[in-house]
Parts: C-alpha cells; structure tokens; sequence
C-alpha cells in the first residue's frame, strides 16, 4: 500500500510518541525490578517474578500509549494537519489507518508478553484484546472530537457516564470473560459499539469540526 | 486563456447567528494575483479560512481545478494559507521549534522548496532553533510568509502578511514575493490593509463589505469605471449626466469629487478643456468611499 504524506508524518510522529514512551517503561521497569536488587543482592533475582513485572508494566504502557495517542490524533494533530489545509476526508483516513495499525501492534505486543504466562483461552484473550484497543481508539478519537467541538466539559461528563458503566458492570462482565461465558455477545457488543463510534467519528463529527483559532 | 483554478459557489458562512460570508461566488483564473480587500470585519480572513479548508461554509461550494476540494479525499493539499499565527495548536505548544514546524510543512507540501525556504529563512534572519511560542508577533508573520513561499502550493493565500513586520522585512516580502511569482507563476490571493503598498501587485480585485462582494474586477477594469475629479465644483457639477457621485469634498469653489462612470474620451477631451483634472482613484480612497456609506465632507 503506497502511503501518502499525511500518514507518513503521522507514522513519523508516532514513532517519536513510542520512542517517548518507550524509555518511560524502560525506566520504570529498571527502577522497580533491577534497582532494588542492589540493595538485596543479584542472588535474589528471580525470573518469574521479572517476567510478571515485565509484562504488567508494558501492558499498562502499551495501553496508557494508546490511549495518548488516540486522543491527541483527533485534537492536536487533525488541527495540525487542518492548518496545513489537508482534507477532512484525508485526516479520518489517516487516523483510521493509524487506529487500525496500533489495534493490530498493540495487541500483537500483549498477546506475544502473554506467551510467557500460562493462559487459557489465548485465542479469546487475542480477539477481546484486539476488539478491546480498537473500541478503545475510536471511543478516545469520538471523546476529543466531543471535548472540541463541545467544550471540555463533555469529556467529563462522558468520563463520568463511562465509570459508572464499568462500575456497574465491570464483575459482571470480568467474571463472564473469566467463565468463558457470552463470549459471542461480549465480542459482538465490542465489535458494534467500535463500528458505532467508527461511523460518529467519519460521518458526523469530523463533518461538524471547524479549526476557528 | 489561463483556465480557472479557485471557484467559489454562493459560500454563505455564519458564526453563530451572524452571517459573516453572504451568497460570495467569484472565480480566479491560474497564475493570477487577487488583492482581497475590506475593513476590519469584513470577512477576509473568514473567506481565506473558507478557501483553506479550515472553515466549512454552510453553503456552497469551493472548487478547485472544477472539482469539491473537501469531497476529493486523494487531493494533495494544493492549499496553503499564510498567516500572522499558526492558531492555538502551534502557540501552546511548548516543544514545536520553528525549524520542526519547517520540518512538518516540508513533509506535508509536496512542492516545498527547501532551498528557497533556507534562502529566506537567511533573509528574513529567522532563527528557526527557537520554539515558535516563544518568538515576536512579527517572527510568527515570517513564518507563516516563508510556509506561503516555499510551499509553491498551487493557490497560496496570504492574510494580511505584513502584521508586525518591520518596514524592511515587508521590504523583503515584496520582493521575494514578485521574484518568485515571476519564476514560480501560481495563484495567489492576498488580503490587505496596506493597499498602497500592494496594490501594483494585483491583477485582479475583489473588494468586500459586510461578508458581501462589492467590487469583483481587474484591476485595469477599475481604471476605466472610478475617476478623481478636481476642479471648479460647478464646472464639474455641470458634467453630472455622465456620472455617479460617489463622495465629494469641497473648499470653497473647488471640488474634489470621486465618480462613478464611463467616460468617453469625447467628454474627458471637454472635461481638460473646462480646467478639470481627471485622475485615477486609489485603491485606497475606492475603498474608503464604498464602504463610508457615501457620507461626504464639505468644508465651506
């Protein structure tokens, strides 16, 4: 697929957010594993307990990276690229085919760190987590799109209205992932409610959004 | 014949409920130099924002190449419009270095020039290591002048490219601006305060009040339409049948009065026999009268 400028200098861009990104999980890592082994000794080192820490800090990384990224693609770098005069329909593209690549790498690097745990149901954990970044992107791009066009207290508002959903919901929901109960309707809900925000964002949002400044 | 590159469709923008941008519709042929001109919240830089992209009319459409710019999504950007700030975006943004925004545009505009930006960067004595919310108002204008340059994108429009400037730098700008105009022929549309300054630029203007066009011509057009008359008052007075008047000042017996007509050279020949000067108006004035509400000043 040949790419165009636009989403070559958001690829350009997005490495540079990683790299950022990168060496906070590096440090973070190093610091909370390597770093008190000098006070207790290199004898104590225990691979397991590594390997736990590892992939916990690169999950939350990876997802906290995301979530970053998919809220500035439709607040800071769709106005960067709208001053330089780029179409809208150009701009969705572009974060479309960036939301696609980071679902696709983002869960490529979990479920590979997940290979080191024993896991059942890994082919499940690998749909749920790739549906799950996917609905993740879009909801963030859906939540900047709101904050801009509405005012920042939207993204408060529906902050609030998400917590309590997952409050609500969150035993029930983990606790039917865990039984591998209503996997069909879990993935299905997740798969629509992506496609939903999917079509807000292209179709009705970024149709509305005006750079004004 | 050129053909034509922009096309505006009956564009009608509103901010809220007030109608910035009423019913516009021109046309602007490839190669050719627009001078856009209004008061202060006329609606020029609403128009240029329109054209760029950044603003999305209520009505109409904007057509380039004969074709919806923001329906086409594999057009390059062929737009670029320079102004005296690159918006919120650029100005909070703590770690954006000129040169990094340099960088950006060179990657975006397909035709950026490299050396030419360089070139100018030296010129204008830019220092492009510093962060772009940190440099002066008139810095930022020579940012915005050098992305309008370098870029060569196919319609390139300046906003008012002279805010903050020194009178050396806008100097700089003009000549930058002519020389490579004439190496690099595009479309360009440049709005203005600074008529005077720019007005030997422009082959064709459009003049704008209230988000209305009232004047959409050549240049050369103009010079046959609008006339400054000096003279007695009454010997001009008598020649009232070949004109509009559309402002007048007088002291004493003469008369300075700027008209609205066509006249012959039979009239003009009678007009110079019957001691009355007969000159071109300015931009400047034409704008003034058009849009004073044809109030006039009599000192007697």
């Amino acid at each position: 697929m040949k790419l165009d400028n636009t989403t070559k200098v958001m690829g350009k861009i997005f490495l540079q957010f990683m790299l950022t990104f990168l060496l906070i999980y590096l440090a973070i890592t190093f610091f909370n594993t390597i770093v008190p082994l000098f006070f207790i000794g290199f004898s104590e080192f225990d691979f397991n307990e590594f390997k736990i820490s590892a992939t916990l800090y690169l999950a939350v990384l990876v997802y906290s990276m995301l979530v970053g990224f998919a809220a500035k693609s439709t607040s800071v770098y769709y106005d960067m690229f709208t001053i330089f005069s780029i179409t809208r329909k150009r701009i969705m593209r572009t974060i479309n085919i960036t939301n696609v690549i980071l679902t696709i790498s983002g869960s490529a690097i979990l479920n590979l760190m997940l290979l080191m745990h024993d896991i059942p149901q890994r082919g499940l954990f690998l749909i749920m987590i790739t549906l799950s970044i996917y609905l993740i992107l879009n909801f963030l791009n859906f939540i900047a799109f709101l904050g801009k066009l509405f005012g920042w207290y939207y993204i408060v508002g529906t902050f609030v209205l998400l917590a309590s959903f997952i409050l609500l919901t969150v035993n029930y929901i983990g606790g039917f992932i865990q039984m591998g109960l209503y996997k069909a309707e879990i993935i299905t809900f997740f798969a629509i409610a992506a496609g939903a925000f999917l079509f807000i964002n292209n179709f009705i949002l970024s149709k509305r959004y005006e750079y004004k400044h | 014949m050129n053909p034509i590159k922009l096309k505006l469709k009956d564009i009608t923008y509103y901010y809220d409920n007030f109608r910035a941008l009423s019913n516009m519709s021109f046309d602007l042929k490839e190669h050719q130099i627009m001078g856009l001109i209004g008061r202060n919240g006329s609606g020029k830089t609403t128009l240029l924002k329109v054209i760029a992209h950044q603003l999305l009319q209520d009505k109409g459409e904007v057509l380039i190449d004969n074709k919806n710019y923001s329906a086409n999504e594999n057009n390059q950007n062929k737009i670029c419009l320079a102004r005296e700030t690159l918006g919120k975006t650029f100005e909070q943004t703590e770690v954006m270095k000129v040169k990094v925004l340099f960088d950006l545009a060179a990657s975006l505009y397909k035709n950026w020039d490299k050396t030419y930006a360089n070139h100018l960067i030296k010129r204008f004595k830019l220092n492009v290591n510093k962060k772009y919310n940190k440099i002066s108002k008139g810095m930022k204008t020579t940012v915005g002048i050098i992305m309008g340059l370098a870029s060569r994108a196919e319609i390139t429009l300046f906003d008012e490219p002279y805010v903050g400037l020194d009178p050396v730098s806008r100097e700089i700008f003009y000549a930058e601006l002519q020389k490579d105009y004439t190496e690099n022929p595009r479309t360009l549309i440049i709005s203005s305060h600074l008529i005077n300054e720019l007005e030997g630029m422009f082959e064709r203007v459009l003049i704008i009040d209230e988000g209305e066009i009232i004047i959409d011509s050549p240049i050369d057009a103009l010079k046959d339409k609008y006339y400054l008359l000096q003279g007695r008052k009454d010997t001009i007075e008598s020649y009232g049948t070949h004109f509009k008047i559309m402002n007048r000042e007088i002291i004493g017996s003469l008369a300075s009065y700027s008209v609205e007509g066509s006249l012959s050279e039979e009239t003009m020949r009678r007009m110079k026999a019957d001691d009355i000067d007969i000159s071109m108006i300015s931009l400047q004035k034409l704008l003034y009268h058009l849009t004073n509400g044809g109030e006039n000043n009599e000192i007697r």
